[in-house]
């Protein structure tokens, strides 16, 4: 067997490459090749992984690995990140802008490379690559950072050369986890919090650290090397959840968590027991409000990115309220785009559907919802990556429900609570004189806040909107449901979503707090 | 590490199952591949999507409690895992598989490894059917939870007014939060089913599936049922849906809702405007409310008539206080009419049949009348003028209606349960001379109807029957057209499925 180039990653400590002191890596098997013959592929990883198997001769399935990092390396690198700090936060806030800018740009350069690599790790190319564009796009664009820069900081001269400042001022150290199903956008949203003056810590999940840390070591790694950032502003390793570490650490001051609702909130108590800032970016339940008088074949198309990752991202839309007048005209393009979106190789063209890793609880919140009164209108099957209906597959058929009433909607889990599974209940409400207002009302008592979306042109319901739906992190209007677009934000929310301090998310500002500075000159009178 | 496991039951004896569970070698159901012995293990090779599964598991026996214990020795999994343990049930045996495991993969474990343990459980399904020749699972999930297809069930349908009816297949809709689903087992055949099937209402829905005289035992619950369980024996009967809000129906009078629903041939306006099919089939979905008990001492049979002419008989009897001391007539001896006899009978009135000829005579002092008497023959008038309290009347041809009122007491009341669809020719004279009434009733509320069913199980009331095969169907309707039959025709619902 021939040998082949592989990308090993180290862990990145105090601006160090640090191994694991039992060398042990964990490495990266191809999703095609799980896929493909699903036990040897996870033989050869455990054989791996294990350091019984040379990685350079076990074949093409192999990309690459990251040193598995250990307790003592997990806390040396939160020393690293407390000792870098201080120093780290006495940069000017021009620079790190410039830092900010230089690494959209970057990101920009590798952004191929990068898909390759979370392709390899099961990302669909046609989401990977996307995905990666709005994040130059959005996070490292001049608009969302100039829009955070003008909130850090606004001075007012006072008399006899005397000035009153309010600034935000980094909190310090900030850790960050991001989630198996969008690690690599969530790390590098992650490293946002670099420009706020903090210096970071990010830990790859073990399942699929490679695009990450790769993410991280070409793109942010070299352009905080160039400006001179002092080692230890960003670390990088990849391990097992490190919370619990984080909470104990005095070093910490910032924890942001990415996962369940659930979870989430307990974390965000034992954080703040712990005297942690929690930042949680938990659960959505997005909404989608497609009204009479809306432009139907772009409504459909941004309601099917649900179907994106199998509904495995947060930030998609998880149902639909579609006025009784375009219900049947709706549904009937949503069940032709399920129809058509199928299973495949994440390296494939046109593949968008990932593996469930919940379907036992897809088919159940459909079979409790058509229990309830809903009607299946597509989908309920496990399919093969080819496509075949297979009761061992690993893949689910995108379904459609048609939810008749509001008041089923309201009782009915699948439409109220977060489903991470390829699953569109359509809510079709009875048609009366208020049903707008009722609409936004039962949007407003979503217990998520994420995003929700209109699709409306009648300018004095978007007014109502504006007016009225003050909850979650965006509201779009006639706009694709889960894009981020620059200077709007792309994380955060309120409620489950956000926990108790849930606002939109831009790490620049949730990961400072304000101050005001007051100096006087001549004394106080 | 999850444990999965799947129970199965089988006839054979504990101790040969267990015997046959350590010669690995002769598994050979559709799931493996093949298993050999090694000095190291057993090496088993298990098909998985295509591919397959291996490893060498070495397996110890403890004999005493029939239970194997199985551990990987090398393989696929980074661990894996399990056990067998048979258990003597009856006279055969319960056999409960358990298997653990972890795979390498961690950000798809949730995607593989459910469908790993879905192979290994069939697999250890299989070699136990397999080895025994028989095995059921009692539990443990290998497929997915259905994802809400509307079952389709076998029944007999008139495709159109007046054509016989012939087997098919519907379909039921699927269980909601308050719907109660149920195994039919046998089902009455009304009269008015033959009136329906033929057109004779002009308001029938085709294909029509009649039946509303149904009994049965409960099969699957909705989530929020709470008056039924699974394996409860009960009835349906002539309305599946009312409004539930209006003054009958809180007055539990939901046969006279202007909204309700019957049970077949009708448009459900609650449950999405589909058309209502009725009994003449193997299963049925019922909201719960409209779900009766049927007491243990009825048998299902004798019960299913009860449901329509039971109630539509019960009902006007104790509005009218049929009792102790009253003088009740039953004219006609039929399907209502026998059992209005019973009934009334039970109730404590002196019960007097009104039948067309003495033919029915013995039958009628036998089902508890206290007199018989023909109205073919003009002296029964003048002989009973004036007696009645209440006169049922359960014929639906056209009568003498003035004939009939002069045998009421003073302030009787005739009440009409069988239906005709002509016009009454009545005289007012009738009516104002002993201050009489004549009136009609319709079948009962739900509430009324529990009761029914309670008081003829205390007073062992079932409906005389003639159980026959779905396949005799058409016969029978002759037969109801023309009288024959004593008294009622149920038909075995098991004979639905062809």
């Amino acid at each position: 067997m021939t040998m082949h180039d592989l990308l090993m990653y180290p862990a990145y400590i105090d601006g160090k490459d640090v191994e694991h002191p039992e060398g042990r890596y964990v490495h990266t098997v191809t999703a095609r090749s799980v896929l493909e013959d699903t036990m040897p592929a996870l033989a050869l990883k455990r054989d791996l992984d294990a350091g019984l198997v040379d990685p350079r001769r076990a074949g093409p399935s192999v990309v690459g690995g990251c040193a598995l990092a250990d307790d003592r390396m997990a806390a040396d690198a939160l020393e690293a990140a407390a000792r870098a700090a201080p120093e780290w936060a006495r940069t000017s806030l021009i620079d790190r802008l410039e830092i900010g800018a230089r690494i959209g740009e970057r990101l920009r350069e590798k952004r191929d490379e990068i898909v390759e690599l979370l392709v390899a790790e099961g990302q669909p190319r046609d989401l990977a690559g996307p995905t990666l564009d709005e994040y130059w796009l959005a996070d490292f664009s001049s608009e969302t950072l100039s829009f955070c820069a003008s909130q850090m900081q606004t001075s007012k001269h006072r008399g006899r050369g005397g000035h009153a400042t309010v600034r935000r001022v980094p909190d310090g150290v900030v850790c960050v986890n991001p989630p198996q199903n969008a690690s690599t956008p969530n790390a590098l949203f992650g490293a946002t919090a670099l420009l706020a003056g903090n210096a970071v810590v990010i830990r790859a999940p073990r399942g699929v650290p490679l695009a990450t840390t790769h993410a991280l070591r070409e793109v942010v790694v070299p352009v905080l090397e160039e400006a001179g950032a002092p080692t230890g502003t960003l670390n990088i390793l990849c391990g097992p959840p490190m919370t619990d570490l984080w909470l104990q650490s005095p070093h910490v001051d910032d924890i942001v968590y990415v996962g369940s609702s659930a979870k989430g909130l307990e974390f965000e108590r034992a954080a703040v027991a712990a005297g942690k800032k929690p930042v949680l970016e938990l659960a959505g339940n997005d909404c989608v409000v497609v009204w009479a008088d809306a432009d139907l074949d772009a409504a459909a198309t941004s309601i099917t990115e649900n179907f994106r990752q199998s509904g495995q991202i947060c930030n998609i839309p998880n149902h639909v309220i579609a006025h009784p007048a375009i219900a049947d005209a709706l549904l009937e393009r949503l069940v032709a785009i399920a129809a058509a979106t199928k299973p495949g190789y994440p390296d494939e063209e046109g593949v968008v559907l990932t593996p469930v890793l919940m379907a036992e609880q897809h088919f159940a919140d459909i079979a409790d919802a058509v229990r309830r009164g809903a009607r299946l209108l597509h989908g309920g099957r496990r399919l093969e990556v080819d496509g075949s209906p297979s009761d061992t597959g690993f893949f689910v058929e995108p379904a459609v429900l048609r939810v008749d009433g509001l008041d089923l909607a309201r009782s009915t889990p699948a439409v109220r609570e977060e489903t991470f599974s390829p699953l569109l209940p359509v809510v079709v409400p009875e048609n009366h004189d208020g049903l707008f207002d009722e609409v936004l009302e039962f949007v407003g008592s979503n217990r998520y806040g994420l995003r929700n979306s209109f699709w409306v042109e009648d300018e004095r319901l978007i007014a109502a909107i504006t007016a009225k739906v003050t909850t979650g992190g965006v509201v779009n209007v006639n706009d694709s449901h889960s894009a981020f677009r620059p200077f709007l934000p792309t994380h955060g929310g309120t409620g489950l979503t956000g926990g108790v301090f849930g606002e939109a998310n831009y790490l620049m500002l949730r990961t400072t707090r304000l101050q005001g500075v007051n100096v006087k000159r001549g004394g106080a009178r | 590490m999850k444990e999965h496991r799947v129970a199965l039951r089988t006839p054979m004896p504990a101790d040969e199952v267990f015997d046959r569970l350590q010669h690995p070698e002769s598994f050979t159901e559709a799931g493996i591949e093949s298993v050999e012995p090694t000095a190291e293990g057993d090496r088993y090779a298990l098909r998985f999507r295509g591919g397959l599964a291996r490893w060498i598991q070495r397996t110890e026996a403890d004999h005493a409690a029939r239970v194997l214990k199985f551990d990987q020795v090398s393989g696929d999994f980074v661990d894996f895992g399990g056990s067998w343990e048979v258990t003597p049930d009856g006279t055969g045996s319960r056999i409960v598989h358990r298997v653990a495991f972890r795979t390498s993969v961690p950000h798809l474990a949730g995607a593989i490894e459910p469908m790993i343990a879905r192979v290994l459980l069939r697999a250890a399904a299989d070699v136990v059917s397999g080895l025994t020749g028989e095995a059921e699972v009692v539990e443990g999930a290998l497929h997915d939870e259905a994802p809400g297809a509307k079952p389709s069930v076998a029944a007999y349908t008139a495709p159109s007014a007046g054509a016989a009816l012939e087997p098919t297949t519907i379909e039921r809709r699927p269980l909601g939060p308050h719907d109660v689903g149920i195994a039919i087992h046998y089902c009455g055949v009304c009269h008015s089913d033959v009136h329906q099937v033929h057109g004779d209402w002009g308001d029938g829905t085709f294909p029509m599936v009649p039946g509303h005289e149904i009994a049965g035992v409960v099969t699957e619950i909705g989530a929020d049922v709470t008056r039924h369980a699974v394996g409860d024996r009960v009835g349906v009967g002539v309305i599946v849906g009312s409004c539930r809000d209006c003054g009958m129906c809180v007055q539990g009078l939901e046969q006279y809702c202007a909204k309700s629903v019957e049970t077949y041939a009708a448009i459900d306006r609650y449950h999405g405007g589909e058309p209502t099919r009725g009994g003449y089939s193997t299963h049925i979905v019922t909201d719960e409310h409209f779900v009766l008990r049927i007491p243990d001492s009825l048998p299902l049979d004798q019960a299913a008539p009860l449901l329509c002419a039971g109630i539509t008989t019960y009902s006007p009897l104790k509005h009218w206080d049929a009792g102790p001391g009253k003088k009740v007539a039953v004219l006609g001896l039929g399907g209502l009419g026998h059992l209005a006899v019973k009934i009334a009978h039970a109730l404590g009135a002196e019960v007097t049949v009104l039948s067309r000829s003495e033919r029915k005579k013995d039958d009628g002092l036998r089902l508890g009348a206290d007199h018989f008497h023909a109205t073919d023959d003009p002296a029964t008038f003048d002989l009973l003028a004036g007696t009645f309290d209440l006169v049922v009347c359960t014929v639906s041809s056209r009568l003498d209606v003035d004939a009939y009122l002069s045998l009421l007491a003073n302030g009787g009341t005739m009440v009409y349960l069988g239906i005709t669809d002509e016009p009454l020719g009545v005289s007012v004279f009738s009516l104002l001379r002993g201050r009489t009434s004549l009136a009609g009733s319709q079948i009962g509320g739900m509430a009324e109807t529990q009761e029914m069913l309670d008081f003829c199980a205390e007073h062992g009331i079932g409906a005389d029957v003639e159980v026959i095969d779905a396949t005799r169907i058409n016969e029978a309707f002759d037969r109801v057209r023309h009288g024959d039959v004593r008294y009622r025709f149920v038909i075995d619902a098991s004979t639905f499925e062809s």
